[in-house]
């Protein structure tokens, strides 16, 4: 028998024209608990999602317990022992505890639950789990914690005699004390027996309770390690380790007065937040994904709620109850998810680009078809979005030309300040370049951005300086001079600077 | 070359669809029934049919364009005719037989209002407009049964009993200007405004509509309240070719205009979709009435055949998208 309870090796997945995995091996043994870490875009997901039968790699095998799988299915992998535990949990709120751990696999006889067993069964695992931390396993998971919710999901888990469980950022929404008692669950799952892969942001947690780490960086394997033997600085030199190529264009700007000054903003998901934008600088945002960034942004341009603090725009302190308010002023939001937020799919290019700057291409409450045409034509030229004519329904259009044409949309409003959450996810290299280039364009103009990033060297190359978020805090400003990589990362895992 | 361009245009243009349905409808309908059917009689017929759920699709249009729908029209509708034909009689008794705009007037706003209330239920609530306007119009009904003790009652002026079934210049029945009128007013607000524009940006994307300034709650209930609008107009216009104000007479109206509208190629989930397309929708469903009736074929095979047009536009929608 074999060391590992798991082995992949040489795994490659490539998604339309993006190597997302190139030959990477991930070996875990039986009864530890083990990390996989790597940047955004590492890879971790892909190769997790390949572990779950969600996705199927183009190259490379899987064994567990030293026998070659294939998975076609999610059902393959659950039906081998592997489970998987995302950060948003797969449970149905309705229904209770009990339900939830037999969804998919319930007990019954002649499709008639038997509802006893069920009982029975259920309380088990859950009893094992929870150890009398949950309210009462018939009352619908919907009035549980999250945490509680969680050891439902692990119960579940354990409930289809999974050995492997994958745990993907399990603490994030967890409180401190919450995050002790998952891990207590952990290391009770490692003395039993059972495997759990880790994935985490946060260093210290690894540190903590994995075994071993494995990890990655552009679809790459980078190392493997035990835990005892290594430390922070360790693993983000280790997670970053890249060469920056020149990808983004040069720097030449001045930055001025500032034009928007944020006190002590408190909302819904980031508190206490302060900093100032200055005229014609590039603002980066760093942080971990759910650090309070995008929420915070969408609380500066009206579109949720804000609870305390003040937002000085110009000097003169503004209160926007709805994004309306916030373009009059002046002010741009192309938000991170450029589907679901951004574009009009199935209207076309001149609609899109002029939805943001109807004042300019109507009277009275009628649009201009000519005015439209001319302003759209105008962006799709400068812009160098790659299209036919205006009318192209952008749904047709690749990624990098939607995003352009997001753009375009803020742009044609003439706004003063534009905050671009995550302006390049998902777009190819040369796109990219354009939009660096565009950016720098606008700031040269005068114009100020806020640019939200999860990719580091981004925020290394087009910044001016960035603010670091760290649970809905800030927890670092950093001048020109301090934008590395090290001291980023630092502040993004919680270490206040 | 110049003409392959020309054949792509058509054919890539949403609305060719239901109208080359409709061509094909006429023809064979000419072919089989060349004595009837292509008569003049016989097509402003089937106009002034379709003015009145014409009327009504308009307002269904724009609803269904932000993703919504109004199952209440049909009672609007039904009220809006019972009030004006009693309250056109009140007057007639009283001696002033053309006292119909005041209560034209306070039958709209009855109909705004009553959109305003379904908009605003639905918007500020959260709720889906499919149950409240399904609420609303059983209460309406009910409303309606109360006032009217469930009889047609009332009749209409000298005015509107002409409007109902005359024609202007004994060519163009005032019913179906009435309809074009609208429809062009219509079709104006939803390609040319910045109004219309917002309509379709909501549908298409609420979220990205809010992110990008649209008042998108304010436009959903305007939406509403034309859609009621519409219905109560609709409503005076069955009184008026009626002669009578007749609770049960809109039945069907409501069905009758979603399949309009869907048949001419408006998406359920909202943002894609004109009122052109929506004018093909109401013809080919009248035309294919008329047919039938023509051949002598058994009216419940009508109600079938109606029935298997809503699916087969549907589906042929799914597949293009």
């Amino acid at each position: 028998m074999s060391e590992y309870c798991l082995e992949m090796t040489g795994i490659s997945k490539r998604f339309s024209g993006v190597q997302a995995l190139s030959g990477v091996d991930f070996r875990v043994r039986k009864g530890e608990a083990h990390a996989l870490i790597g940047e955004n875009g590492a890879g971790k997901s892909t190769l997790m999602k390949i572990l779950a039968g969600l996705y199927r790699p183009d190259r490379g095998e899987i064994k567990i317990n030293a026998r070659q799988v294939r998975f076609l299915s999610p059902q393959d992998a659950i039906n081998a022992g592997v489970a998987s535990i995302y950060q948003e949990l797969s449970l149905v709120p309705h229904l209770t505890a009990v339900q939830n751990v037999f969804l998919g696999h319930e007990i019954s006889r002649c499709s008639f639950i038997n509802l006893r067993r069920e009982n029975s069964e259920a309380s088990k695992w859950l009893d094992y789990v929870s150890r009398g931390a949950l309210p009462g396993y018939n009352i619908p998971v919907k009035n549980f914690s999250v945490a509680q919710q969680q050891m439902v999901d692990i119960a579940k888990a354990l409930s289809y005699n999974a050995n492997i469980i994958i745990m993907d950022e399990p603490t994030d929404t967890l409180t401190d004390s919450e995050i002790t008692v998952l891990f207590e669950i952990v290391r009770k799952l490692k003395a039993d027996g059972i495997t759990v892969i880790y994935i985490s942001h946060r260093l210290e947690e690894i540190l903590e309770i994995c075994d071993r780490v494995t990890v990655l960086r552009d679809g790459l394997f980078i190392a493997e390690m035990e835990t005892k033997s290594i430390d922070r600085a360790w693993i983000i030199n280790n997670m970053i380790g890249r060469e920056l190529t020149n990808a983004y264009p040069g720097r030449v700007r001045s930055s001025g007065e500032p034009v928007l000054s944020v006190k002590n903003l408190c909302g819904a998901s980031f508190r206490n937040v302060s900093f100032d934008l200055r005229r014609g600088e590039i603002l980066g945002f760093a942080g971990l994904v759910g650090s309070g960034r995008s929420e915070l942004m969408r609380a500066l341009f009206g579109a949720d709620k804000i609870h305390s603090g003040t937002v000085t725009l110009n000097g003169r302190k503004i209160n926007f109850n709805h994004p309306q308010k916030a373009i009059r002023s002046g002010i741009g939001f192309a938000a991170e998810d450029r589907k679901t937020q951004g574009l009009f799919l199935d209207l076309d290019i001149k609609t899109n680009v002029s939805m943001a700057a109807m004042g300019k291409i109507s009277k009275n409450g009628f649009i201009s078809t000519g005015a439209e045409m001319e302003l759209a034509g105008r962006y799709i030229r400068e812009l160098l979005i790659v299209t036919p004519d205006c009318r192209q329904v952008c749904r047709n259009l690749s990624g990098g030309n939607q995003q352009k044409v997001v753009l375009a949309k803020w742009i044609a409003n003439g706004g003063q300040i534009l905050i671009l959450d995550e302006p390049t996810r998902g777009i190819d290299v040369g796109a990219k370049y354009e939009i660096y280039t565009l950016m720098g364009r606008l700031v040269r103009e005068g114009v100020s951005i806020i640019m939200v990033s999860s990719e580091l060297p981004e925020i290394i190359g087009m910044a001016d300086r960035a603010v670091v978020m760290h649970e809905g805090a800030v927890s670092g400003v950093l001048g020109l001079d301090e934008l590395r990589e090290e001291t980023i990362m630092t502040c993004a895992s919680g270490r206040v600077k | 070359m110049k003409k392959r361009i020309l054949v792509n245009t058509v054919l890539g243009n949403p609305v060719s669809g239901p109208y080359i349905a409709l061509i094909l409808l006429c023809v064979v309908a000419s072919a089989v029934s060349p004595e009837i059917f292509p008569t003049f009689k016989n097509i402003s017929n089937i106009l002034r049919q379709v003015s009145i759920v014409g009327v009504v699709s308009i307002g269904m249009t724009i609803v269904l364009l932000t993703g919504g729908i109004d199952l209440s029209v049909t009672y609007v509708m039904a009220i809006s005719a019972c009030v004006f034909a009693n309250t056109s009689k009140f007057f007639i008794a009283g001696g002033m037989p053309n006292m119909w705009v005041l209560p034209a007037l306070c039958i709209l706003l009855f109909g705004l209002f009553i959109g305003f209330l379904n908009g605003a239920m639905s918007v500020w609530r959260g709720v889906e407009p499919f149950i409240i306007t399904l609420g609303m119009g059983q209460t309406l009904r009910g409303f309606n049964y109360i006032y009217t003790r469930g009889a047609p009652g009332g009749t209409v002026t000298p005015l509107w009993r002409s409007i109902g079934s005359e024609s202007l210049f004994g060519v163009i029945p005032y019913l179906v200007i009435m309809f074009l009128v609208l429809l062009v007013i219509f079709s104006v607000v939803l390609k040319k405004t910045v109004y219309g524009r917002h309509l379709y940006a909501i549908g298409s994307n609420r979220e990205a509509a809010y992110l990008s300034g649209i008042k998108v709650q304010r436009d959903k209930i305007i939406a509403f309240m034309l859609c009621g609008m519409t219905a109560a107009i609709a409503g005076i216009m069955l009184a008026a070719r009626v002669r009578v104000g007749e609770p049960n007479g809109s039945t069907g109206y409501d069905m009758d205009a979603i399949a309009a509208v869907v048949i001419g190629g408006t998406a359920m989930s909202g943002g894609v979709g004109s009122l052109a397309g929506t004018v093909a929708g109401v013809l080919i469903m009248a035309i294919m009435n008329n047919f039938l009736n023509l051949v002598g074929a058994d009216p419940n095979l009508q109600i079938v055949i109606k029935g298997l047009i809503v699916l087969v536009a549907v589906l042929i929608q799914r597949k293009s998208k």
